[in-house]
C-alpha cells in the first residue's frame, strides 16, 4: 500500500490526462456549424403521423441524381425519394410505450430553401402532399430541403410516444431537431433536440420528468469550477456534519436563485455567468488563504451562502434551457432538479472527503496536505477570478440595468442570511480544523471565546 | 456579542423587505424593455473573426451579406494586398494588373505571411471560416475552378457587391474597368454573377465591357449591390459606378423586366431621357439633383419598399418595388469627397424602425429612423482601432440584431458590432 501510495499521484497525473477532453472535430468540410431540422408529430386515430424537413445537405451520402452543374434532375428523383423516406424512418426513432413503431407509408418532396409551409403541421402536410417543383426547376443539391410524410400504425392515440434522433450522430449536438408534437388533446409541445440525446418522451409522466431532472441536476454539480471550490472548501476540515451543514447551506442558497431564476427572468440578466465566475474565483482563493491561516467553519457558512445565490441563478439558466422536455410537469421537474442538485452536492462531498482523506494520509499528510492544496487550488481560483473579471468589466461597460443589481443584490442579502444562521448552529456543526503547518496559527471556531 | 448578531439579523431583514417593496412597483422591472425610439447600442466584438487558416490574409472588402441562415459572406479583393501584405509568395501574383510602369517582380517570399485568400468567403456567428472560395486567388476550391470559366463565366476585376438569396444562391458583382493581366485580359465589370453556395457557377447576366449604357437591358455597368425579392423571384440592382439606374431582372432567366432612375423617372442618357448625366462636382448649395451621381451604391428592400443609397449626392431615396418614387432623406449634407451615404441594413425589431447606414467618407454607423430619416444615433469613428472605421464601406445585420462592417482602401477588414438593449444576444 505504501507503494501504492507513493505512485498515487504520478497515476492520477496520467488519469487526469487520459480523461482531458481531445479536441473536436473542426467546423471545416462542407456540412455548416448548425444543422436543423423541422418536425411535427401527431397522433391521430390508429395512426401517428411524422412530418419532418431535413435539409439537404445532410443527405448527400445517398447520392441524388443530378443534371447540369448539380442541380437536382427531379425527373429522376422518385426513386431517391423513397430511399431517403426510408433513410428517416431508421434514423428519427418512434417509439408508442416503449414498443418501437415502423412506418408503412411515405410521402416525400424536394422544396426549395425558400418554401415556408414548415410553419405549421397542416400546412406542411399539405405541401407534401400537394404538387411537386415542376421539373425544370433549378434545386442545388445541398441548398434545398427534403421534406417527408410517414405514418406509423398504432394501438393507441393517447399513448405514451416517445422520439429518438439518430440523424448523423458523428455530428452530435451540431444537429438539432425542431420538433413540434400534437397530442389528441391538451397542449402541443415543442422540443429542440439535439444530437446524442437519446429517447426522449415527448408527453413524460411525472415520474419520467423527475427521473430526468434529478439526472440532470445531479450532473451539473461536477462542473470543475464547482467541485474545485468544494474542495477548497473542505479541505481543512474533517467534520462530516459541519461540513455537510455548509454544503447544505450552498444548496439551500442555491435553490432560492435557482428556483427565482426558473420562474421569473433572472436568467436573462447577461452579466451573471461573468459575476459567477469572478465570484467563484474569489472565493477559491479566500478560501485557499483561510485554509493556511485561520479556517473557520463558521464563516465557510457566509462564503458557501453567498457562492450558492450566484451559483444558483447559473443552474436556473440551465434549467430553462431544459424545462422543454418537464412536458407539463414543471413544478415537479423543478423540486426535482433541486432534488438532484442536492443530492450530487452530497456526494461530491463525500467523494471529496474521501479524496481527500487518501491524499493527506498516503500522499502528503494533512498538515502539509491543506497547504499545497490550497496553493494549487488558489492559483487556478486566481487566474478564473482575473478572467472573471475582465469578463465582467466589459459586460457591464454596455449597460447595466438597476432592476437586475436590485435582484441579484436582494438576494445575496438572503445569502447573507443563510449565513448567518451559521450563528445560532449547535456546537456539533463547528469544530477545528487540521492543524496548521505552524503551531498556534490556527483559530477554529472558538465559539466560547466571542 | 449576542445581541449584535441580532442587530446583524434585524438589519438585514429590514433591508430585504425594503428591497422587495421596491421590486413591487410596476414598470421597474421593466425598466429596460420598453418600446423605445432610442435605438440600440452596439459594442465591437474584438475577436471576431477569428484568424484564417492557410496563412490568408483579406484584402478590401467590397460587399458582405447575411444569409438567411445568420451565416456572413463577404466578398473581398485580393488584388489590393501590397507587397509587403503579401509577403509569403512571388509579387505580383500572375493575376494582379500590369501596372505602369511595372511592379519589379519578386520571386521568392520575403516574410512569414501572407498568401491573397480567396475573394468569397463564408463565416459563422462565432467567427469560424466555413468556406471560401472564387476569384484568383482560388487554387483549392474544386467547385469553382471547375465551373467557372470565361467566356461564361467572367470573374469581376474589382469585387464589390455580394448578396445570399433566401434559396442561398449567391450574387455577385464588380466595379472594375478593363484589366490586362500577365494570364489575360478582361472589359470592364458589366456582368453579375450567380453561384451556388460551394461555388458552383449558375449563371451569368451580361458580359465583360459591353455595356452600352443606362437603356442597356441585357449588361449592366459596374453594379455595387442588390437585394432580392424571393417571393417575386426578382433581382434589384443598384447599377452602379458606370450606369446611373435601378434595374430589376428576372432571378431564374436573367432578362430584364424594368429600370428607373432618380425619382423614378427613366434614367439620364436613355431612350426615355436623352438629358446628359451629371458630371460636375457635387455641390451643398445646389438644388437637388435630378439624376444619380456615380455611384448608386446599395440598394434594400425593406417593407415592400426599395431604399437606394446615392452616395455622393448625400442621399436615400426610397421607391415602391414598380419605381415609383417615394420620398428621400438627405443626411450630411456637407460631406463632399465620396458622399455620406453608402449602405443600409434595417433593424431587426418588428416595425424595422431604424436604418443603419454607413458613411465611409465620415466613417460612422448612423441610425436612422426608417420612416422619417432623422438621424438619432451613430457610433464608429475614423481610426484604426477596433470599432474604428476607415473608409467603411458595407454592412448587414443578423436575426440577432448584430452588425457586421466591411472597410476598404487601406482599411481591409471587416468588424462585428454586438447589439446591447433592445437586442438581446444570446449565444
Amino acid at each position: 500500500m505504501r507503494r501504492l501510495g507513493h505512485h498515487l499521484p504520478s497515476v492520477a497525473l496520467v488519469a487526469a490526462l487520459l480523461l482531458l477532453p481531445r479536441p473536436g472535430h473542426t467546423n471545416g468540410g462542407d456540412l455548416p456549424p448548425q444543422i436543423l431540422l423541422e418536425g411535427f408529430v401527431k397522433p391521430e386515430g390508429d395512426r401517428l403521423h411524422l412530418v419532418v424537413r431535413i435539409p439537404l445537405i445532410l443527405l448527400q451520402n445517398l447520392n441524388p441524381p443530378k443534371r447540369g452543374p448539380g442541380y437536382l434532375d427531379l425527373v429522376r428523383i422518385d426513386k431517391w425519394l423513397n430511399e431517403a423516406a426510408a433513410a428517416t424512418g431508421r434514423d428519427i426513432e418512434l417509439f408508442e410505450d416503449g414498443d418501437r413503431l415502423v412506418p408503412t407509408r411515405s410521402a416525400a418532396q424536394i422544396s426549395l430553401p425558400s418554401e415556408r409551409s414548415f410553419d405549421g403541421y397542416a400546412s406542411a402536410a399539405a405541401h407534401i402532399a400537394g404538387r411537386r417543383l415542376p421539373v425544370s426547376t433549378d434545386v442545388f443539391w445541398n441548398q434545398g430541403y427534403f421534406d417527408a410524410h410517414l405514418e406509423y400504425p398504432i394501438r393507441s392515440a393517447p399513448a405514451d410516444f416517445a422520439i429518438h434522433m439518430k440523424v448523423e450522430p458523428g455530428l452530435g449536438q451540431r444537429i438539432k431537431l425542431h420538433v413540434q408534437y400534437l397530442p389528441v388533446s391538451g397542449v402541443s409541445r415543442t422540443y429542440e433536440i439535439r444530437g446524442g440525446s437519446g429517447r426522449l418522451s415527448l408527453d413524460p409522466r411525472w415520474y419520467e420528468a423527475a427521473r430526468m431532472f434529478v439526472m440532470l441536476g445531479f450532473g451539473s454539480v461536477f462542473a470543475t469550477d464547482r467541485l474545485v471550490f468544494l474542495l477548497c472548501l473542505v479541505a481543512p476540515f474533517r467534520q462530516v456534519w459541519g461540513l455537510l451543514a455548509v454544503v447544505m447551506a450552498l444548496t439551500g442558497s442555491q435553490a432560492m436563485t435557482l428556483i427565482a431564476s426558473a420562474v421569473g427572468t433572472a436568467h436573462e440578466i447577461r452579466w451573471l455567468p461573468a459575476l459567477f465566475d469572478t465570484c467563484v474565483g474569489a472565493a477559491v482563493v479566500l478560501l485557499a488563504v483561510d485554509n493556511v491561516v485561520a479556517p473557520s467553519l463558521h464563516r465557510r457558512w457566509f462564503t458557501g451562502a453567498l457562492v450558492g445565490v450566484i451559483g444558483g441563478f447559473g443552474l436556473g439558466r440551465l434549467f430553462v434551457d431544459e424545462r422543454q422536455f418537464a412536458g407539463a410537469h414543471t413544478l415537479v421537474s423543478l423540486a426535482s432538479f433541486n432534488v438532484g442538485v442536492a443530492l450530487g452536492e452530497a456526494v461530491a462531498l463525500l467523494l471529496a472527503l474521501v479524496a481527500l482523506g487518501v491524499l493527506f494520509t498516503r500522499v502528503l499528510g494533512a498538515s502539509l496536505g491543506v497547504v499545497v492544496l490550497s496553493a494549487v487550488l488558489g492559483h487556478m481560483g486566481w487566474h478564473w477570478m482575473i478572467d472573471g473579471v475582465h469578463r465582467l468589466g466589459r459586460t457591464l461597460s454596455t449597460g447595466l440595468s438597476t432592476s437586475a443589481v436590485a435582484s441579484v443584490g436582494w438576494w445575496l442579502l438572503m445569502g447573507l442570511l443563510v449565513g448567518g444562521a451559521a450563528w445560532f448552529l449547535p456546537t456539533p456543526f463547528g469544530g477545528a480544523p487540521i492543524p496548521p503547518l505552524i503551531p498556534g496559527r490556527a483559530r477554529g471556531d472558538r465559539r466560547d471565546s466571542d | 456579542m449576542k445581541l449584535a448578531r441580532y442587530v446583524y439579523l434585524a438589519l438585514l431583514v429590514i433591508v430585504l423587505l425594503a428591497l422587495g417593496v421596491w421590486q413591487l412597483f410596476p414598470g421597474q422591472a421593466d425598466a429596460d424593455r420598453g418600446e423605445s425610439k432610442v435605438p440600440p447600442r452596439f459594442v465591437v466584438d474584438p475577436d471576431w473573426p477569428k484568424q484564417l487558416p492557410n496563412n490568408w490574409l483579406i484584402g478590401q472588402v467590397g460587399g458582405l451579406a447575411v444569409d438567411s441562415h445568420n451565416n456572413i459572406w463577404i466578398i473581398q479583393r485580393p488584388r489590393t494586398l501590397t507587397n509587403d501584405e503579401a509577403g509569403a509568395v512571388p509579387y505580383p501574383p500572375p493575376y494582379f494588373p500590369i501596372t505602369t510602369p511595372p511592379t519589379t517582380p519578386r520571386l521568392t517570399p520575403r516574410s512569414d505571411c501572407c498568401v491573397p485568400a480567396p475573394s468569397v468567403m463564408q463565416f459563422d456567428r462565432k467567427g469560424n471560416l466555413l468556406r471560401a472560395w472564387g476569384g484568383p486567388a482560388d487554387t483549392q476550391n474544386n467547385a469553382y475552378n471547375a465551373t467557372c470559366k470565361a467566356p461564361s463565366c467572367q470573374w469581376p476585376n474589382t469585387e464589390h457587391g455580394i448578396y445570399v438569396d433566401k434559396d442561398d444562391n449567391v450574387w455577385l458583382s464588380g466595379n472594375g474597368g478593363a484589366v490586362v493581366t500577365a494570364t489575360g485580359a478582361q472589359g470592364r465589370d458589366d456582368q453579375i454573377l450567380k453561384f451556388a453556395t460551394d461555388g458552383t457557377f449558375l449563371m451569368q447576366i451580361g458580359k465583360a465591357g459591353a455595356s452600352t449604357g443606362n437603356g442597356d437591358t441585357v449588361n449592366v455597368r459596374q453594379p455595387a449591390d442588390f437585394g432580392v425579392d424571393d417571393e417575386a423571384h426578382e433581382l434589384y440592382v443598384a447599377d452602379g459606378y458606370g450606369n446611373k439606374r435601378v434595374i430589376v431582372f428576372d432571378t431564374k432567366t436573367g432578362a430584364a423586366k424594368r429600370y428607373w432612375g432618380a425619382y423614378g423617372a427613366p434614367p439620364c442618357a436613355s431612350p426615355g431621357n436623352t438629358r446628359a448625366c451629371v458630371t460636375g462636382a457635387y455641390s451643398p448649395s445646389a438644388p437637388p439633383d435630378p439624376d444619380f451621381r456615380n455611384p448608386v451604391h446599395c440598394i434594400r428592400l425593406v417593407a415592400d419598399l426599395v431604399y437606394v443609397c446615392d452616395r455622393v449626392n448625400d442621399r436615400i431615396q426610397v421607391f415602391k418595388k414598380n419605381g415609383d418614387f417615394v420620398q428621400e432623406f438627405f443626411e450630411k449634407t456637407n460631406t463632399l469627397g465620396n458622399g455620406s451615404m453608402w449602405d443600409i441594413a434595417p433593424s431587426i425589431d418588428r416595425r424595422q424602425t431604424f436604418l443603419h447606414v454607413t458613411d465611409g467618407e465620415n466613417n460612422h454607423v448612423y441610425h436612422m429612423l426608417r420612416l422619417t430619416g432623422e438621424i438619432v444615433g451613430q457610433f464608429g469613428h475614423n481610426g484604426r482601432n477596433a470599432g474604428q472605421f476607415h473608409w467603411i464601406h458595407v454592412l448587414d445585420i443578423d436575426a440577432h440584431g448584430t452588425i457586421y462592417t466591411g472597410e476598404v482602401d487601406t482599411g481591409k477588414r471587416v468588424q462585428r458590432f454586438v447589439s446591447e438593449g433592445n437586442s438581446p444576444d444570446r449565444d
